[in-house]
């Protein structure tokens, strides 16, 4: 750093001062603001926060406390199934399986929870192809070996990801008066708008099939990607909710992933009322052999996100502690001021 | 004989050189004087600039030669220095004398001999308040600060205005030279050039310590941050499978350190000031800081290793615990929390740790923010996943316009967690506290300095010097030596050709 050094002109020679300007920057003037840490300014700092972090805290606690939530583990309940399914040579035999439970008040968002799958995997999270999602014709590298068949027909689509789709399909029944009524559930809405729009599209054609012609089904899949959902155009192909919503590798093994929400007619159009309820599962996704298991979950959805509690319990704990903080220094504030106040008068 | 008249030259003392070296005594730094001058000069040059005080018990050279005979040369280290030390005294030596014994001995014993015996000179140097070297040649100046670097785990600096200086400035840690009347050597071989001695005390007291302290928060948040930042990618791959998956985003990792976190540090490594320059200059007590190395040494090192640690803890755990059931009608884009969570934090440290927030700064931590939107919009745009869908793999990740309340609580209260952690541990700077608080009560202590005159003395000092030894004013007051002098021709020269003042009777020294 130049300091004030000025050296003193040639005899003789009229040379410019090398003497650096007089400007506040260059001389380290600047108008500035030094805050300094006064008892006040520390002890409202410590207050005003504790006060905001309790605030929300409780405010997250009561919100996630509003949110119920219905959470079953189907992996045992169906154990038949899942023995049935822990054989690959099975892969075409159907299975269904039925789970009972009762429900007091409405449920809206079906999930289906997994845990100890970690899709957080490096290997298994560079593998799928962004290209080809997109409808481009691209060299499918990182999707290896998921790429191509021996034969040389490629796989639409690509990719551990893909390929590991979860496929159990699940129904869900309200017993009403001795009849049994299927609840209408809806299948899309349920993934992000720049995903649906944007990241995943199908490859233009006349039609879906003709759109897939020369490529397969990746080998775990029961159908060829442009059956996933023949009802309705917008939701097939590469741009199928379910798939979607897969693609969306979640950071940590254990997670759950939006399937149905609820669609408010007849019946339901409060929400689902209190009765006797079934799942009716068909399970196709094997999880015993990495003790993995399988759950439904229905919830009700709040602003705050749902029933974890967690992030209220974090900003009490917080707040709290802002607020102890405080307390403690005023203590140690008071005491010593009453220190200095005796020794100045003597 | 007729008196018509008297001349006399004089090379004057600079301005402002005896409260230079007050000031630099009392920042615990220890003023040597070597010059090529006699005793005599050398003597009165260090009471006219106030190195040596009246109350100071002067040890000359005679004396050290005695204390050394006295005892065996190697135990010499511990012997004198307990009668000495107690009383605080100057040390004058001839230069010659004391090297040509040091030297005869050295070169008779064993090598060890002649260490041991610089060890002990230099250990009773260092335990007086000053010491003045006379008669030194050029290449005995860079020996002698040879000596103190290779037995004093100090630093050095060395300033001079001369040629016969150049050795000495380049020996030394830091050599600065004065520009001026003796040309222009000394400048161009130093590391600093200065106009005046006086500036000497703003270049260490004030740029100085400033610059060390910038440097040491420099450090500091460069560690805390890299830290803080990266290490929830550790506590990631526990939850992974340990398969070295990263947590964030491959354009946030490339611009984190660029664009998000540089520049506040960068105006905190440019324009930090814990005082100001005038305080610093009242104060020198706080040069001590930097010599006692209290601003970043091994402890402030696992503390602030540890700051970011935790912070790394507390930023990947809420985060996680916070989503771990990913509940919203949308799948909540849980890696870029953790990257937003993680910046905002490291923000908020550098914003915690500036003291003296200038315009500048506040614009880096503004312009840090925004860029920190505007990379994650720009990378994570849907026009740049259209071009390059390997490169900008997370189209529409940060919704910028829908209001997403819960991610954002996540993040306010890992943000809010970062004071109350900052305050609880304890800063390195209790000593130089101490100091702060009194330099922001009444500047007593400097008041008293200026106005200090010096105690039971009526004499003032000045840097005029006889041309002759001890003993010699009597002769010249008396005025017969002259009549002798000139008849005989062996005494010593009453004009010896050096240049030194020549004063004539009239003038006593005690004036």
């Amino acid at each position: 750093m130049k300091n004030k050094t000025s050296f003193l002109p040639k005899e003789g020679e009229a040379q410019p001062s090398r003497c650096p300007d007089n400007s506040a920057f260059k001389q380290q003037r600047l108008p500035a603001w030094k805050p300094q840490l006064t008892i006040a300014s520390v002890l409202s700092c410590f207050f005003l926060t504790g006060a905001f972090c309790i605030t929300v805290g409780v405010c997250l606690v009561l919100s996630a406390n509003s949110v119920r939530e219905i959470q079953i583990d189907y992996s045992d309940k169906c154990s038949d199934c899942s023995k049935l399914r822990e054989n690959s040579s099975n892969w075409n035999k159907e299975c269904q399986c039925s789970v009972n439970f009762t429900l007091k008040e409405g449920d809206i968002f079906m999930y289906y929870g997994l845990q100890n799958f970690y899709q957080n995997h490096r290997r298994y999270v560079m593998s799928r192809s962004d290209a080809q999602l997109l409808g481009r014709n691209v060299n499918r590298s990182y999707c290896a070996p998921f790429s191509t068949y021996r034969n040389g027909t490629p796989m639409a689509p690509c990719g551990a990801i893909a390929n590991s789709i979860f496929n159990d399909t699940i129904d869900l029944f309200y017993n009403h008066n001795s009849s049994v009524i299927q609840v209408p559930l809806l299948k899309t809405g349920n993934s992000w708008w720049t995903d649906k729009n944007v990241k995943f599209r199908n490859p233009d054609s006349y039609n879906l099939s003709s759109a897939f012609a020369g490529t397969a089904r990746p080998p775990y899949w029961q159908k060829a990607v442009y059956l996933l959902d023949e009802e309705d155009e917008r939701n097939n192909g590469y741009v199928n909710d379910d798939f979607i919503i897969w693609m969306r590798v979640s950071a940590f093994a254990t997670f759950r992933n939006l399937y149905r929400r609820l669609r408010r007619v007849r019946h339901f159009a409060e929400g689902l009322p209190a009765g006797n309820y079934t799942f009716h599962i068909s399970y196709n996704f094997p999880v015993a052999r990495f003790k993995g298991r399988k759950h439904v979950i229905l919830s009700t959805v709040v602003w705050s996100g749902g029933s974890n509690p967690f992030l209220g319990i974090a900003y009490l704990v917080s707040g709290s502690a802002a607020t102890l903080t405080g307390f403690v220094i005023t203590g140690i504030h008071l005491k010593l001021r009453k220190k200095k106040t005796y020794f100045q008068k003597q | 004989l007729q008196l018509l008249g008297a001349t006399a030259i004089e090379d004057k003392l600079q301005d402002g050189v005896p409260e230079t070296i007050q000031l630099l005594k009392l920042g615990n730094i220890k003023v040597w004087v070597l010059t090529g001058d006699k005793q005599e000069t050398a003597m009165n040059i260090g009471y006219a600039c106030r190195l040596l005080t009246d109350d100071m018990e002067i040890l000359e050279e005679k004396e050290v030669r005695a204390l050394w005979a006295m005892g065996e040369v190697p135990a010499t280290c511990a012997l004198p220095k307990d009668k000495i030390l107690h009383t605080g005294e100057v040390l004058k030596e001839k230069k010659g004398w004391p090297w040509r014994w040091l030297c005869c001995d050295g070169a008779e014993a064993s090598q060890d001999q002649g260490g041991l015996v610089e060890k002990a000179f230099v250990d009773l140097a260092t335990s007086c308040q000053a010491v003045i070297c006379c008669r030194v040649t050029p290449k005995q100046k860079a020996l002698i600060v040879q000596l103190v670097k290779k037995h004093k785990k100090a630093v050095t600096l060395a300033i001079g205005d001369g040629a016969n200086d150049v050795n000495m400035i380049k020996t030394a840690d830091i050599g600065v030279g004065i520009s001026g009347l003796e040309g222009l050597q000394a400048v161009q071989c130093s590391d600093y050039a200065l106009a005046q001695f006086s500036f000497l005390q703003r270049l260490l007291l004030v740029h100085g310590r400033w610059n060390y302290l910038r440097i040491c928060k420099f450090l500091r948040y460069f560690l805390y941050k890299t830290f803080a930042g990266l290490l929830p990618q550790v506590w990631f791959a526990f939850h992974s499978g340990f398969t070295a998956q990263p947590l964030y985003e491959g354009w946030f990792l490339a611009l984190y350190n660029i664009f998000y976190t540089a520049y506040p540090v960068l105006s905190v490594g440019l324009l930090e000031q814990d005082v100001s320059a005038k305080k610093s200059l009242e104060f020198p007590e706080l040069y001590m800081v930097g010599q006692q190395d209290e601003l970043f040494n091994y402890r402030v090192f696992g503390v602030t290793l540890l700051h970011g640690v935790g912070t790394s803890l507390i930023s990947f755990y809420i985060t996680l615990w916070a989503f771990e059931d990913h509940v919203g009608t949308k799948a909540v884009g849980d890696y870029e929390s953790f990257s937003v969570t993680v910046a905002l934090s490291a923000l908020l440290s550098i914003v915690l740790d500036t003291q003296y927030w200038t315009v500048l700064s506040f614009l880096m931590v503004t312009a840090s923010l925004l860029f920190f939107c505007l990379f994650s919009f720009l990378t994570q745009s849907v026009d740049a996943f259209r071009i390059a869908p390997a490169i900008f793999r997370f189209p529409g990740e940060v919704p910028w316009g829908s209001p997403r309340p819960f991610p954002s609580l996540a993040l306010v209260l890992g943000a809010v967690s970062q004071p109350v952690d900052h305050l609880l541990i304890p800063r390195s700077l209790l000593s130089l506290q101490k100091i702060h608080l009194k330099a922001k009560r009444d500047p007593e202590p400097s008041v008293e300095l200026r106005s200090h005159v010096p105690r039971g003395s009526f004499h003032r000092r000045s840097s005029y010097a006889f041309s002759h030894q001890e003993g010699y004013a009597g002769l010249i007051t008396r005025g017969d030596s002259l009549r002798a002098r000139a008849t005989h021709g062996t005494s010593p020269g009453p004009l010896p050709p050096q240049g030194t003042p020549a004063v004539s009777s009239l003038l006593c020294p005690s004036v």
